[in-house]
């Protein structure tokens, strides 16, 4: 294992995936970027079980909320339920910029909500900043 | 008294008659043109008039000497026998409403007054047919009703459809921008136009989906009114401007403005908008100068936003308002046409009015109003 940055990305979209990998790309801090597409996936990514056996375990989790099957709002209930998984950083990154899902996210122990701008520089901006507070600001839980 | 009104002696000691008892009881009551009965304090009906009878469709025999209730509506019932109570307590009755079943089996509405005297065993009544005045009563509630479901769900409909609107379009502006970033000069001139052209469409339409979220959000988030200064609302409007002013040396003079019953947000939305308008419309080297004030009325404020800009034809006064409507081509003035819309509905939605001044061909003045708010407790309903 590195000592990269692991981060976890709950996103349906292959779009977004590919937006938020090309404002990473330019990040300064070393980083890897394992992308699951529903929200079961996610948490047997994050409990290492079936096919992610073998996940590391990530050190921020950037979390969608429309999401297939188990919707982002009961993967985040059940991390924050989990005393293994509750210290990580859940950042919530949906394209809602609703007040009811800004109030059951923080509800849920969300550590922060972003709605994704509009405007693809003003999207890169929002992941370059939570790259310059999450990854260097914030000292992290060590595993 | 007796020899007041005879008849009520009379009835009161008089049994359950059929025609015989119309002699007796004298002319009044039977050839009255208003609906009348006597019912009496065991509930049966003791008399009823012609009028009355007619209206329901029904015999002498069959009403005279039946329980009164047993022809009002089921539910109905409950109410009338609480009335009947208060009339046996004395009480008279001065409007009561009922369903009262005809002869053929429908109901009519009734309004009745009733009384009784002392002494008596029975007490008098008078109807009047109010069926009409309350099937359109319904109809008015039914059609308000829908009224108010069908803009619920347009101003529902309109939100959800830009909100979702703007998902796919995020895709799309955020890839052709990443083309136009990373790849303009590499392709072929061709390449680059049409590039052009898409951002440029896409940034019109995320300024059209933007103005259509604000337009409906301004419906859906019902405004409270509260005190709200106008004077530090437009000056900090004015500061938000300063991008737009810039170096055009525009200015903007800010009059004596009150202090009225409004939404901050929805305010300053309007001020916004028509500030904007102003500074936007300028005639060609012309700095703009806007002006704002307010005028007192009897129980409003008039606002006015003058300018010395391109100005509207009178042909058009009416027509700046509409949706969509624009009066320039977009490379002239940039725009989507919903701005003045918004400021309409948004002087509406406090009881006011919105509208062009008369020669405001040469610059314009837009002047709207804000009525004071009526204290619920003097509203008059």
């Amino acid at each position: 294992m590195t000592d990269d940055i692991q981060i976890l990305l709950v996103e349906d979209n292959p779009g977004d995936v590919r937006l938020t990998q090309e404002a990473l790309r330019g990040a300064k801090v070393a980083n890897e970027l394992h992308v699951v597409g529903d929200g079961e996936e996610a948490l047997e990514f994050l409990r290492q079980q079936g096919r992610h056996a073998d996940a590391p375990r990530p050190d921020i989790v950037l979390l969608d909320l429309n999401l297939p099957r188990v919707d982002g709002g009961e993967v985040l209930a059940d991390i924050k339920a989990d005393p293994d998984l509750s210290r990580i950083p859940i950042i919530v990154l949906t394209s809602s910029s609703a007040e009811a899902d800004i109030q059951q996210a923080y509800g849920l122990h969300a550590n922060c909500f972003i709605s994704k701008p509009v405007d693809f520089t003003e999207f890169i901006a929002a992941v370059r900043s939570l790259e310059g507070f999450w990854l260097k600001i914030v000292r992290l839980p060590t595993k | 008294m007796a020899a007041q009104c005879p008849e009520k002696t009379l009835m009161a000691t008089a049994p359950i008659t059929l025609n015989g008892g119309r002699t007796a009881t004298g002319a009044s009551f039977y050839d009255s043109l208003e609906m009348l009965c006597n019912v009496q304090f065991d509930g049966r009906v003791a008399e009823a008039n012609e009028s009355l009878l007619q209206a329901l469709g029904y015999a002498e025999s069959d009403l005279v000497g039946s329980l009164s209730l047993d022809h009002v509506h089921p539910e109905d019932q409950e109410d009338t026998l609480a009335r009947a109570a208060e009339l046996l307590a004395g009480v008279d009755i001065a409007l009561f409403e009922n369903r009262y079943r005809c002869h053929d089996g429908s109901y009519r509405w009734l309004a009745w007054s009733a009384r009784s005297e002392p002494g008596e065993a029975q007490v008098h009544c008078a109807a009047r047919d109010v069926t009409e005045s309350h099937r359109h009563r319904d109809l008015v509630d039914k059609l308000l009703a829908e009224l108010e479901r069908s803009n619920t769900d347009l101003a529902q409909f309109a939100y959800v459809a830009s909100h979702d609107l703007s998902e796919p379009l995020r895709m799309v502006s955020s890839y052709v921008q990443l083309l136009a970033d990373r790849y303009t000069g590499q392709l072929d001139a061709d390449a680059d136009e049409f590039i052009g052209y898409v951002v440029d469409g896409v940034t019109r339409m995320k300024a059209l989906i933007d103005d259509l979220l604000a337009y409906s959000r301004s419906s859906v988030d019902v405004a409270v009114r509260r005190r709200v200064d106008c004077g530090t609302l437009v000056r900090s409007a004015v500061a938000d401007l300063k991008l737009v002013i810039g170096d055009s040396g525009a200015t903007v003079e800010v009059g004596d403005l009150p202090v009225v019953d409004g939404d901050p947000g929805q305010l300053s939305l309007l001020f916004m908008n028509l500030l904007s308008n102003a500074l936007k419309f300028v005639a060609p080297d012309v700095p703009a100068r806007v002006r704002v004030n307010a005028e007192r009325w009897p129980d409003a404020w008039c606002f006015s936003i003058a300018d010395n800009g391109i100005g509207i034809a009178a042909a058009h006064r009416e027509r700046v308002f509409l949706m969509f409507k624009r009066l320039h081509g977009r490379s002239q003035y940039p725009g989507t046409g919903i701005g003045l819309a918004l400021c309409q509905k948004i002087v509406t939605h406090f009881g006011g009015r919105i509208w062009l001044a008369e020669g405001s061909e040469r610059g314009c003045e837009f002047l709207f109003t804000i009525p004071d708010l009526v204290p619920p407790n003097e509203a008059v309903t």
